[in-house]
This record gives C-alpha cells, structure tokens and sequence, in this order.
C-alpha cells in the first residue's frame, strides 16, 4: 500500500460517504427553509425598539419636564384679569405719576381704574365658575415688555446693552400719559374681542365682551378729549366714499428707484415726516374692531420721530396658565 | 479507485437516479420554489399592512376606543354639528358601531376568516381580541389625554335664524340714517361722522351677508323703521338722542346674540362689530350734548328680540 492509498478512503467506505453529503438538492431545501423562516420572524417581530434614547455616556442630570401649558376657558379669564390688574399698574405708576395730569385728567383716571377693579371682580368670578383659580395681580411679561419699557421713554434713562444713546426724557410727559390711557383702553377691548371665539362656551363669550364694550367706550371718550376735531379715521372716511376734510396732514414718504441706470445703482429719496409730528386718536378709527397691534408713540422726538411700540393683546407666551400660581 | 472515481461513480448512480425517478425529482424541484415564493410573500404581508395603514396595533387602539371603525366621516361630522360643543364619547362610539356592524370589516360572530388575505384576517383578528383588552393595553402606556372638542366654525341651524335677524337690524339701522342724511340736518364734522356711522352699518349688514350666504334676508327690520321714523327724521337733537339709544340697543344686542351663537366665526364678526357701535354710542352722546363722563359711557342699551319685530 502507497501513501497515496492510505489517505485515499477505500471503496467500502465510499457508498457511506456519498449517503451523508450535501447534495445540491439538499441545499436549496435548506435554503428555501431558512429563508422562509427568517421572513416570518421578521414579519412578526416589532417595528419599535423598545429604547428610544439615544445612547449617552456617563451620568447627567435628568432633563426637567415643563408644564404643560393648556389654554382652557379658566386660563382666558384669568389673562383678562391680568391684564386688568397690569393696566390698573400703568395708569398708577405711569400716568398718575410722572404724566403730571391736571384735576380732570387725574378724575378720568380714576374712574378708569374704578371700571377696572370692577372688571377684575367680574372676571375672577368667572376664573371660578370656568374651573380656575382667580388671578389676582399683574401679568409679569406685559409688564416687563410693555409698562416698563413706556416708563423708561417718559422718565429717560442712561443708554443700556448694545444702545447708542441715552433714552432722552419725554419733552410732554402729560401728552404721554394720556395717550397711555387711550392705549390701554384700545387695548383692553382688543382684548376681549379676540378672547370671544377662543372661550368654548356661549356663555363665557358673553361674559367676556361686555368689557370690551365699556372699554370701547372709555377709549372713544378720551380720544375724543385729545383729538376733538377728528373724530372717524380719515381712511375710514375714504373707504365709506365719504368727502373728506380733516386737519391732520398724512406723512409723506416718497420712494423713487431707477433700477436701470448704469451707474451706481437706484437713488433712493425719502422724505422723513416733519419733526414734532404727533399721532392721532380716534374716537372711531375703524369700521370693525381691530385685532391689530395697539400702535404707542411715545416719549421725545430724539431723530424727529417718537419711539413707537407696538402693544399686543395677550397670546400664548403671556396666558396665565392654570400651573402659574405666584403672583 | 481514488477518490475522483468514486466521486464520479457517485454522480452517475445520481444521474441514474434522477432519470429512474425523473418525476420525484421535478416535485422536489417545485417544493423548493414553493418554499422560496411562500418566504418571499410572507415577508412582503408586514409592509403591505403598513402601507394600508392597518397595522395590528392601530387597529388594536381603534377598538378599545369604540369596538369598530370610529373614525369615519359620519363620526366626524356629528362632532362639528355638536349644538352643546362638549364631548361626544358616547355618540361617536355609537355612530362608530353601528359603521362597522354594517360596512362588514370585521369578521362574522363565528370567527371566520372573510377570505380576502391573510393580512385581513391578521388584522380582523387583533380588532376581536381588542374589545375586550385592548383599553388596558393601550392607556397603560399613555398618559390620560384632555379630551377636548373645538366649537364648529360654520354657523348652526339656529345660528342663521340668530344672524339673520341682526342681519336685518343692521340694515334697519342703516336705513334710519339715510333719513337723517337725507334730510341734510348735519354739516362738517358731525356730517362727516353720521355719513361714517351709516357706512359701518351697511358694511355690518354685508359681513353677516356674507357669512348667512344665500340665507341671508337682505331686508331691513320694517318695524324697527317705522317706530324711529319720526325720532331720525326730526331735529337734529331728537335725531342723536334717538341715534345714541338705538347704537346701545344694538350693542346689548349683539351681546345677547353673543351668548347663544355657538359658530366661532359668527362670533368674530358679531365682537368685532358690538365694540365699534360702542364708540358709535359715546360720539352720538357726545354730539347729543352728554357732558358728564360717566352718562357718555353710560352701557344702558336693552337688546332687541327678533319676537318683537317683524321683516
């Protein structure tokens, strides 16, 4: 026997060999079986991993949940209320204050914050009946946005941040602290306006707009004190095709652009409005009432315009949600 | 022999074999295909389940809210025709039983598969099992949600009766001033203001016009007209007295009208036009000669009733 006999299996053995390899046939039937048995664990396993963070390395404080934030009809009452109280603090510490009103204006005034307080009574009456705890002070970010900022433009203040100049003192404090009141005013009913189709009851709808209805009117009045002689808003009048005469000169701003010439690109004129140029109040300013941003003109004439700010009626970020308890 | 003999000796008795047994062969042959086509088909039942959007576990969540298909159209509706704006749990899981009793999705009372696929009768399977447990299953994982049911937009029924009666009072209102203009009682500013005021009703009318679309009456209140007739179309200080009273009327009005309108947009409208006639109300009374403050913002109006006017 050669070497190349002995590694070589002999005849006998080779019939039992040919029984115990993997034939072609074999195969595929193995085949087909693990794939068919795969498919089927992939089709009835779950599609979601069961982690859903992401992998972190080392320990870190646990992420704080914020409150969730839920407008419900006990939160509506409660912004009013806030705001009422808010505007209640604009007219003490603005208007009274550094507006140096005369007796009359000081006796509007306080009826004004009289109808206020009684507005706030109102409401938070309401903030119960709708399942809330009644507020009872000031909204913070309209104070914060809105009051403070109208009391730095009255009494001036040195430049902060990234300002250039110093905020100058108001050169009529008293003509600003009464415009402040027709503001708020304004405000006040944009306010209840937009808060009736958000209320989810009739009834809270028509508990809420009879605020604004007296709102309307104490605005109409003291616009009709600061601005006697132009009652309707001259581009109310043009859209009722009425013939306008009023006194008060719109701005005029004139912009003329030749984008074709070659050299140096458009000229660009534009005439600035007059210095000393004062808003105007409207007993009616507009057909409808208006949802708009309540536009405030304030303080001095730095660069012959005042500082406009433009006052908005609560929204999501100034609601007093339910979770909100410290005043 | 080596081992390349044997090994051609063995491929030869499997040639014999198959040609002897050329039948046994062919099956084989096919159950492998068979196999292969089957694996291929199952694999495929997960995604096609997906892309219908009827996955077990959607299906699961959707019967333990109402034990059928809940979320149809009809469902859907009933929520926005609501009158009272609450919850509905219970009328859409009605609504939703009685969908899926009669649309046939799920399987008869003897369990039997429908014969449309298995991944029908996969997901018929997962909708009997959730009735009983699924709820469990599912708000165990979740947290409670506030159920919350927006008011509808479009007016109600009762809505358009409501809007088309302020319609009417608005265009009465508007009417009654033409009188006064008409007349030319008013110059300069107060000319300018009562011309305004007139305009805002007209404009008033429209909106609700546009919002009642083909409901709407287009017809002034008769009676209203003919009650202040003589008020708009006499001095000019019987003229804003009348004026003034009529502007807080129609304020009160509108606040009322506000307490039973349960379509948002109405509402809008009907808010957005009371606070104007309230400005209206001071400057009449201001006109009128009202020089106390408290007497100009005096909110003393009484709401007129659609009862007591007729078209």
């Amino acid at each position: 026997m050669n070497p190349s006999e002995l590694n070589s299996p002999s005849a006998d053995m080779l019939p039992a060999i040919a029984e115990h390899q993997m034939s072609r046939r074999g195969l595929l039937r193995v085949g087909g079986m693990t794939v068919a048995f795969a498919a089927l664990v992939a089709a009835c396993g779950d599609d979601l991993a069961s982690d859903k963070h992401p992998a972190r390395i080392g320990t870190a404080p646990t992420v704080p949940k914020l409150p969730d934030g839920v407008v419900t009809d006990g939160v509506l009452f409660r912004t009013a209320t806030s705001v009422h109280y808010s505007i209640i603090s604009g007219y003490n510490d603005i208007s009274k204050k550094l507006g140096k009103l005369t007796a009359d204006q000081t006796k509007i005034v306080d009826d004004y914050i009289t109808a206020h307080q009684a507005a706030i009574k109102d409401l938070q009456a309401w903030s119960t009946k709708a399942g809330s705890k009644p507020w009872t002070c000031s909204n913070p970010r309209f104070d914060r946005i809105y009051l403070q900022i109208i009391k730095d433009r009255i009494t001036g203040r040195p430049k902060q941040g990234s300002e250039e100049t110093d905020v100058a003192p108001s050169d009529d404090p008293n003509r600003d602290a009464v415009a402040l009141v027709h503001e708020l005013e304004a405000l006040t009913c944009a306010m209840h306006q937009s808060l009736v189709p958000q209320f989810s009851l009739p009834t809270y709808r028509a508990a809420i707009i009879p605020h604004g209805n007296t709102a309307a009117r104490r605005a109409a009045a003291i616009a009709h004190i600061i601005n006697p002689d132009n009652i309707v808003n001259p581009t109310t009048l043009e859209n009722a095709n009425v013939n306008v005469t009023t006194t008060t000169a719109p701005a005029t701003t004139t912009t003329i652009q030749n984008i074709a010439q070659s050299s140096g690109g458009g000229a660009t004129t534009t005439t600035a409005p007059s210095s000393g140029e004062l808003q105007q109040y409207y007993a009616i300013p507009s057909q409808f009432g208006i949802l708009s941003a309540v536009q405030f003109a304030v303080g001095a004439f730095p660069s012959g315009q005042q500082f406009t700010l433009n006052i908005e009626t609560p929204s999501l970020n100034s609601f007093i949600y339910d979770y909100m308890t410290d005043c | 022999m080596d081992i390349k003999e044997a090994a051609q000796i063995d491929a030869a008795e499997q040639s014999d074999g198959d040609i002897a047994a050329d039948g046994s062969g062919s099956t084989a042959r096919r159950r492998v295909v068979v196999g292969g086509l089957s694996a291929a088909a199952l694999s495929v039942v997960p995604f096609l389940t997906r892309r219908a959007g009827a996955s077990g576990r959607n299906v699961a969540a959707t019967s333990s809210s109402s034990s059928g298909n809940t979320f149809t159209n009809n469902s859907t509706d009933s929520l926005n025709n609501d009158p009272t704006g609450a919850s509905t749990a219970a009328s859409t899981s009605g609504s939703g039983a009685s969908t899926g009793s009669g649309s046939g999705a799920t399987p008869g009372s003897d369990g039997g598969f429908n014969g449309t696929g298995d991944s029908t009768n996969a997901s018929s399977d997962i909708t009997i099992g959730g009735s009983a447990g699924s709820t469990a299953d599912t708000t165990g994982d979740t947290e409670a949600a506030t159920t919350t049911t927006a008011p509808p937009k479009r007016p109600t029924d009762a809505d358009v009766t409501t809007l088309s009666f302020v319609q009417s009072m608005e265009l009465a209102i508007r009417d009654l001033y033409d009188l006064a203009i008409d007349l030319g009682t008013f110059s300069g500013a107060q000319g300018e203001t009562i011309n305004a005021i007139r305009d805002d009703h007209a404009a008033y009318a429209q909106s609700i016009s546009g919002l009642l679309g083909r409901s709407a009456p287009n017809a002034p209140l008769a009676d209203l007209v003919s009650k202040l007739k003589a008020d708009f179309s006499g001095s000019a200080d019987a003229m804003l007295k009348a004026a003034r009273t009529l502007e807080n009327d129609a304020a009160a009005t509108h606040t009322e009208v506000l307490g039973t309108l349960v379509g948002v947009d109405a509402t809008s409208i009907i808010a957005s036009i009371l606070v104007v006639e309230a400005r209206h109300a001071t400057v009449l009374a201001n006109f009128a000669g009202v020089a106390d403050l408290d007497d100009q913002l005096a909110d003393d109006g009484k709401a007129l009733s659609a009862s007591d006017y007729t078209k």
